[in-house]
């Protein structure tokens, strides 16, 4: 026995050395420290070399590509770790938030349900998750459910249930219409940006289409309506006060896109902290 | 014991074999081409270098990985980590210089000089391609005169090849001649441009005045001061633009011709 250990000892050398393999452990350590180090480009041409050949590869492709931000790999890497991995819910649980910057909410939401460690921690964990997902997707009584089942004074979770909940309610607000910022801007131009927050803009319009107004009117006064001023800046003025009404319905969806935009950021914040305070590498 | 001695032997043998054949399968990718590859594999020698000697002879092969690929910036990123010696400095100068990061070489040119007790001569010739690069003919002309003298080469030639400097035109001053539409144009030599700018001042002016004389004060005030501002205001801008336009043109021709004269005077430090 004690001869047979010896000659593995004797041969251990020559087969690392005609191997030439690293572990993944050590690509992991690796790959941590170029990321760390802003050797992005590096760490993914290493990982762009490493076949995908088992779960602990899949996982640090994964990693690597999610950390470069390169989602779409990120998420094909962490949904395939493997069933019986001991990475698998921390894959399911990443791979979830790659598919949410995605915007593939549903996706999502399946991986979630894919979570099948049974231990308190991780459940309430995916339960938030999957709170968080519904208020994404405007689902407001899905996220009360959720947050029902939800154990609130998880030291991981406890700050963002309360971003959450502030989130809803702005969300559950009533959004500015644009017909009625068009009708302001028809009787006042400029009106209907002021409504949608624009202050600057909103006098900008109104001085620019007073303005030309003005020099249609003193025009009309005293050259008649078919002098060649008149016509000018009245097509001039008639422009500009189409385009001020047809510019404030549309300041009113770009703003309502922006704040929809800005809170699913928020959101998604909310989502990931707790997920990587749980994983933390 | 005596096993155990030799299990020792054994395993220590294991990791240095280990950590030599990382630097040789980095050499081979790089001698196969794959200098990417080969980049990053230099990267964990230098990862797992214990000693400050290994990690700098893995990024000195690091950075010939980058200098294969053309990429100069990345080159002189990892000069800045394992640069010592004054040939590595000049290296990693010429890879700041080839990255157009001339006032970095001429920082570093500088700090060369407190550092080492000579200076490289190749260093100086990089630091005044750099100052010539950012305009700064008088310093450049005063490094060239320097280096002239440690070469006992004829300083007028020097003052010859800086005679034909280009006078930069300044943009404050472009900007007040501008005062009067066109003349802003015509310091940066614009003289086409200079007639038109005069001439859409002129009639947004011409208009707003004609129309006070026909007592339509509103159409003067906005339609014709109204114009006027926006084309007054365009021609500071304009005038500006031209004038930086006309600085860059004459700026690379005169570094163009200069470079050439230099590297033909001082072709030794090549």
């Amino acid at each position: 026995m004690n001869k047979l250990l010896f000659i593995m000892l004797a041969l251990l050398p020559t087969y690392i050395v005609a191997q030439n393999l690293h572990t993944v452990g050590e690509d992991f350590q690796f790959v941590s420290y170029l990321i760390g180090n802003g050797m992005k480009e590096e760490a993914t041409t290493l990982i762009n070399n490493r076949k995908a050949d088992c779960d602990s590869m899949r996982f640090l492709k994964a990693y690597t590509y999610y950390n470069v931000m390169e989602l779409d790999s990120a998420a094909k890497y962490y949904t395939a770790v493997g069933k019986n991995s001991p990475l698998r819910t921390e894959s399911l649980f990443f791979g979830s938030v790659a598919n949410l910057h995605l915007e593939q909410p549903n996706i999502a939401e399946n991986l979630l349900n894919l979570v099948d460690d049974t231990s308190a921690m991780v459940r309430n964990l995916a339960m938030f998750e999957r709170a968080g997902i519904k208020l994404l997707k405007r689902d407001f009584k899905g996220f009360e459910d959720c947050m029902k089942l939800v154990d609130t004074n998880d030291y991981r979770i406890s700050s963002e249930v309360a971003e959450f909940t502030r989130i809803k309610k702005e969300l559950q607000k009533r959004d500015k219409s644009p017909l009625l910022a068009a009708t302001m801007s028809a009787i006042i131009p400029g009106a209907g940006k002021v409504y949608t927050g624009n202050l600057g803009e909103g006098i900008a319009t109104f001085l620019t289409t007073g303005s030309l107004i003005a020099v249609t009117a003193e025009n009309w006064y005293k050259s008649g309506f078919y002098d060649w001023k008149t016509i000018l800046f009245g097509t001039l003025s008639a422009c500009f006060y189409i385009g001020n009404i047809y510019g404030s319905a549309v300041t009113v969806r770009i703003s309502r896109d922006a704040l929809n935009k800005q809170r699913n950021v928020q959101i998604l914040y909310n989502i990931h902290i707790p997920i990587r305070n749980s994983y933390r590498r | 014991m005596y096993k155990y001695f030799t299990i020792f032997i054994f395993l220590f043998a294991t990791v240095i074999g280990v950590k030599s054949q990382d630097m040789r399968e980095a050499d081979s990718l790089l001698a196969c081409g794959q200098n990417k590859l080969a980049a990053v594999e230099y990267e964990r020698c230098a990862f797992e270098a214990t000693s400050r000697k290994e990690l700098c002879e893995a990024l000195k092969r690091k950075v010939q990985c980058y200098r294969n690929e053309g990429r100069y910036d990345k080159a002189a990123e990892t000069w800045e980590r394992c640069a010592t010696t004054q040939e590595d400095y000049f290296n990693y100068i010429m890879c700041l210089y080839l990255s157009d990061q001339y006032e970095k070489v001429i920082e570093l040119a500088e700090s060369c000089r407190l550092l080492f007790d000579s200076t490289d001569m190749r260093i100086l010739l990089l630091e005044v391609l750099s100052l010539n690069e950012t305009g700064s003919y008088g310093k450049a002309q005063g490094v060239a005169q320097e280096m002239a003298r440690q070469s006992n080469i004829d300083g007028t030639i020097i003052d010859s090849i800086y005679k034909n400097c280009p006078k930069l035109k300044k943009e404050e001053v472009a900007m007040w001649l501008s005062i009067v539409p066109g003349l802003g144009h015509l310091y940066a030599g614009c003289y086409g441009k200079a007639v038109t700018a005069f001439l859409i001042n002129a009639a947004a002016l011409g208009f707003g005045l004609w129309q006070v004389f026909e007592k339509f004060y509103i159409t003067a005030y906005i339609g014709g001061a109204g114009m006027l501002s926006i084309t007054y205001l365009g021609n500071f801008k304009s005038a500006n633009y031209y004038v930086r336009k006309s600085n860059y043109t004459k700026t690379i021709r005169f570094n163009k011709d200069c470079k050439k004269m230099l590297m033909e005077h001082f072709s030794d430090y090549r």
